[in-house]
């Protein structure tokens, strides 16, 4: 197709130009079509065309019809009404303006010219936010938008926009701190479970999303990208709190918490001093780091000190408080009936899985402290 | 001057019309030249404008006006005509209804981007397609339609070569399907430029490119090995 249409071209550019064009094909159908032009000769016989145009001038007044005048354009004055046309066109202009900078700046990261307008619609659309639900969705919303411009900026070499990045990340934990305690935080009103599913959502694809932008931090985006990982882990608490009512399968929660503890105590001796390569979570010997770590345990009692080489291994449930954690804070010792089928998916991601994948694995190789 | 020549016109140059266009182009008529067939209506803007106050002045019902676009287009319809129908008398009485169809209809013509041409040859050729396809004319349909050989007296053997390669030439034209026909016909025995044969075909310019060199390709397949173009 493509060929033959520049192939049409060449022929119109060499018939247009009467050069002799480079390609053979080319030349030759020029010819021809120079050959046909030479031989069309024919013109109407000078009688008849004479006469033709007696005829029709003769029948000119029976014949022909006038049509409506065409509408003049210019030269008239302005009406008022073509006046006020005009400056609802200028009203609709500067309007438009102003929604393509609008538009313009939804693209705008930290450190960008339209950057402050963007965060300026932002603050407008959390006025008009009806209630605490719809705030904090937006919140959530907007935390998604914060995280997507650190991936922007994790995207650039440059050293301005390197430092941007964690600017980024603490206005992601921000927001998503706010809109998750609009949404989970009322203990006077009744959990909304959708909303907890919302949060729950909005969690997972968080880490998801932080999870691939750690390969692309540096060490000077730790503190906010500690702060960023610890946040989505508060998220997944705070659901297993709120909402109780969440919870399905009790068997398959305690598995998954299980799991879950496993994964922790594995990442934590992997991650801190003097830790144990092998099966540590599975001994449920865990290392001086893992030893920080508030767990439950199956049946949702404490299950105190260290249970050294037991068969059933049991998590220590001695929790210390969440700040003391290295980069993230664990769930608290609760029944876990009170942890909601939508905790597990999201902490796990959070936290890793048997083959390492996770947020905290993740954080810890990039940060430099696993070992 | 132009008042003497042409006292219809100068009484309706009230707006709405373009008054400085249509005084150039009174000024520049000649009329019963028409334009050489190497130079297509349209090719500069000095001419289309005086093609534009014309238009616009027949669209009124001056007769005048469109006598003298008459001269302007006659020529380009006709050639066009007498290669698609090859037959003098035909074409002869084509033209005229192609014209005498035209100036009914010029008081509704709007521009929309087509040329005057351009519709002028749209309008012949379907009166053409009308023609092949009354009942009269299909029990015709055998009879060759390649041009009749003009009335001139061949004055010499290299004439009468020139007109046998021209029959030959025209034979293959025949031969080809009808809109590449028409292109051809439009575009190189018509002098029509792309911009008017994509109007009268109603395709887009590109299309008309692309058709032009199907058509010409074809066209060399068609003609006598000593006709056919060496590069």
């Amino acid at each position: 197709m493509f060929i033959r249409r520049r192939a049409a071209q060449a022929f119109a550019d060499a018939w247009g130009s009467r050069r002799r064009p480079d390609d053979a094909e080319i030349g030759a159908l020029v010819a021809l079509a120079r050959r046909l032009e030479v031989s069309a000769t024919a013109h109407p016989d000078p009688a008849f065309r004479e006469g033709l145009r007696e005829q029709l001038i003769a029948a000119a007044g029976q014949t022909m019809v006038a049509g409506p005048p065409r509408r003049v354009v210019e030269g008239q004055p302005v009406s008022p009404g073509r006046r006020r046309a005009r400056w609802a066109g200028a009203v609709v202009a500067a309007t438009l303006a102003l929604v393509g900078s609008v538009s313009a700046s939804a693209s705008a990261v930290p450190g960008d010219i339209l950057y402050p307008v963007k965060m300026g619609t932002e603050h407008v659309e959390r006025t008009f936010a009806g209630d605490d639900k719809s705030l904090g969705r937006l919140y959530l919303t907007q935390a998604g938008t914060r995280l997507g411009e650190a991936e922007v900026l994790g995207q650039q070499s440059n050293t301005n926009a390197r430092t941007r990045v964690s600017s980024a990340l603490e206005a992601f934990s921000d927001s998503a701190e706010r809109g998750s305690a609009l949404l989970l935080g009322g203990t006077s009103r009744q959990i909304d479970p959708t909303d907890a599913e919302y949060v729950a959502a909005f969690a997972e694809d968080s880490t998801l999303r932080l999870n691939a932008l750690l390969e692309r931090l540096s060490l000077a985006d730790r503190a906010s990208a500690e702060r960023a990982v610890r946040t989505l882990a508060d998220l997944g608490v705070d659901i297993g709190t709120v909402c109780p009512e969440c919870t399905g399968d009790t068997e398959r929660v305690a598995e998954s918490v299980d799991n879950l503890l496993s994964d922790v105590q594995r990442t934590l001796a992997e991650g801190g001093p003097g830790a144990t390569t092998e099966d540590a979570g599975r001994t449920g010997q865990p290392s001086e780091g893992a030893g920080q770590s508030g767990t439950i345990g199956r049946d949702g009692s404490p299950s105190g000190g260290d249970s050294g080489s037991s068969e059933q291994p049991r998590p220590r449930t001695t929790a210390p408080p969440i700040e003391s954690l290295p980069i993230i804070a664990l769930p608290e010792a609760k029944p876990p009936s009170s942890v909601g089928d939508v905790l597990s998916p999201v902490v796990g991601a959070v936290l890793g899985d048997d083959r390492q994948e996770g947020l905290v694995p993740s954080v810890l190789g990039v940060l430099g402290l696993r070992r | 001057m132009t008042e003497a020549r042409h006292p219809i016109g100068v009484a309706v140059l009230a707006p709405p019309f373009d008054v400085s266009a249509l005084w150039i182009a009174l000024a520049q008529i000649r009329t019963g030249t028409g334009h050489s067939s190497r130079t297509p209506p349209g090719s500069d803007d000095t001419h289309a404008e005086r093609v534009h106050a014309l238009v616009e002045l027949a669209r009124t019902g001056d007769a005048e006006a469109f006598g003298q676009l008459y001269d302007i287009y006659v020529t380009t319809v006709y050639r066009y005509l007498y290669y698609r129908v090859g037959s003098r008398q035909l074409a002869e009485d084509l033209t005229s209804d192609t014209f005498v169809r035209a100036m009914k209809a010029v008081g509704r013509f709007t521009w929309q981007g087509k040329d005057f041409g351009a519709w002028l040859t749209t309008i012949a050729r379907n009166l053409i397609a009308d023609h092949y396809k009354s009942a009269r004319v299909r029990m015709e349909l055998t009879s060759d339609i390649v041009p009749e050989r003009g009335p001139a007296a061949e004055s010499s053997e290299d004439e009468a070569l020139e007109h046998l390669s021209d029959h030959a030439l025209h034979h293959a034209i025949s031969e080809l399907s009808s809109e590449q026909r028409d292109c051809i016909v439009m575009r190189f025995l018509s002098g029509m430029t792309i911009a008017q044969t994509a109007a009268a075909l109603d395709r887009s310019e590109g299309a008309v490119k692309q058709l032009q060199l199907r058509a010409l390709r074809n066209l060399a397949k068609n003609v006598p090995p000593e006709l056919r173009p060496q590069p």
